[in-house]
């Protein structure tokens, strides 16, 4: 199967991509064998499926497209449910950034916009890339069923066995850490 | 959305959960306007909130979401 990539004509784009996509499906399955199953199961579709892709999407989004579906395919395969330990993140980063009677803390907001431009755009991603990275791996699963992979609020915490109101926090959490993550970032762009 | 306070106006920190719920999809009209009435009056709420909007437009890029939320 493997050759069937190797041997493809665009064999050197799909490599090029192949980084991404095993991050993504390494943060939302959070085993390196299985991210790397359903990447390479990814590959094999797009080669397959070649002529289907007339380059109207750039070639990213249509993988990451193909990913997704791969992704829930691997978690309904799994037909158990992980039970995730949620318990023992740090609230100080998110306190750090209000003040007790729940405003913004001045000293801790960053009022950075991205710039519009084509390339700075562009560099935008990479940020969110990497700030995505950087949350925990359990958040980041969570984040992603319902980001990524679009699952609904009650199936994400039914798959999680956690409650949709401890979801919600973990979600809301989550999107405080990527905005303070990646404004710090466009201040580079 | 549900326990949005009604002792007291909401707070910046609160306005981070209507956004949060806004995204889900879970923002019924009196919290959308119980949000767009403090994004009006607070300034770190305004830069906070179009932040979010420019990093829900990367994350759907980036994840090549097409779908409404």
């Amino acid at each position: 199967m493997a050759r069937q990539i190797h041997e493809h004509p665009a064999s050197a784009l799909l490599a090029e991509e192949r980084p991404f996509l095993l991050r993504l499906a390494l943060l939302q399955l959070g085993r390196r064998d299985d991210a790397e199953d359903v990447v390479q199961e990814t590959l094999i579709a797009a080669v397959k499926n070649w002529a289907h892709f007339a380059g109207q999407a750039p070639l990213r989004a249509w993988l990451t497209g193909i990913l997704r579906h791969k992704i829930v395919d691997s978690f309904r395969a799994r037909r158990e449910h992980v039970a995730l330990d949620i318990e023992n993140e740090s609230d100080d980063e998110i306190e750090g950034m209000f003040l007790e009677n729940g405003s913004w803390n001045p000293e801790t907001f960053v009022s950075n916009h991205c710039p519009q431009t084509m390339e700075a755009q562009r560099q935008l991603l990479q940020v969110v890339e990497l700030c995505l990275n950087h949350l925990s791996g359990n958040s980041a699963r969570l984040f992603l069923m319902r980001e990524y992979l679009g699952m609904e609020l009650n199936e994400v915490a039914s798959e999680a066995q956690i409650s949709e109101g401890n979801l919600r926090v973990i979600l809301h959490r989550a999107r405080l850490r990527l905005r303070s993550c990646v404004v710090r970032g466009w201040g580079e762009c | 959305m549900e326990n949005l306070p009604e002792d007291r106006p909401i707070t910046c920190r609160d306005t981070t959960w209507l956004v949060s719920a806004a995204r889900d999809g879970e923002l019924d009209e009196a919290g959308h306007a119980a949000l767009q009435k403090h994004i009006a009056d607070c300034p770190f709420c305004r830069d906070a909130s179009q932040q979010f909007t420019d990093l829900f437009r990367s994350l759907d890029l980036l994840l090549a979401n097409d779908r409404p939320k």
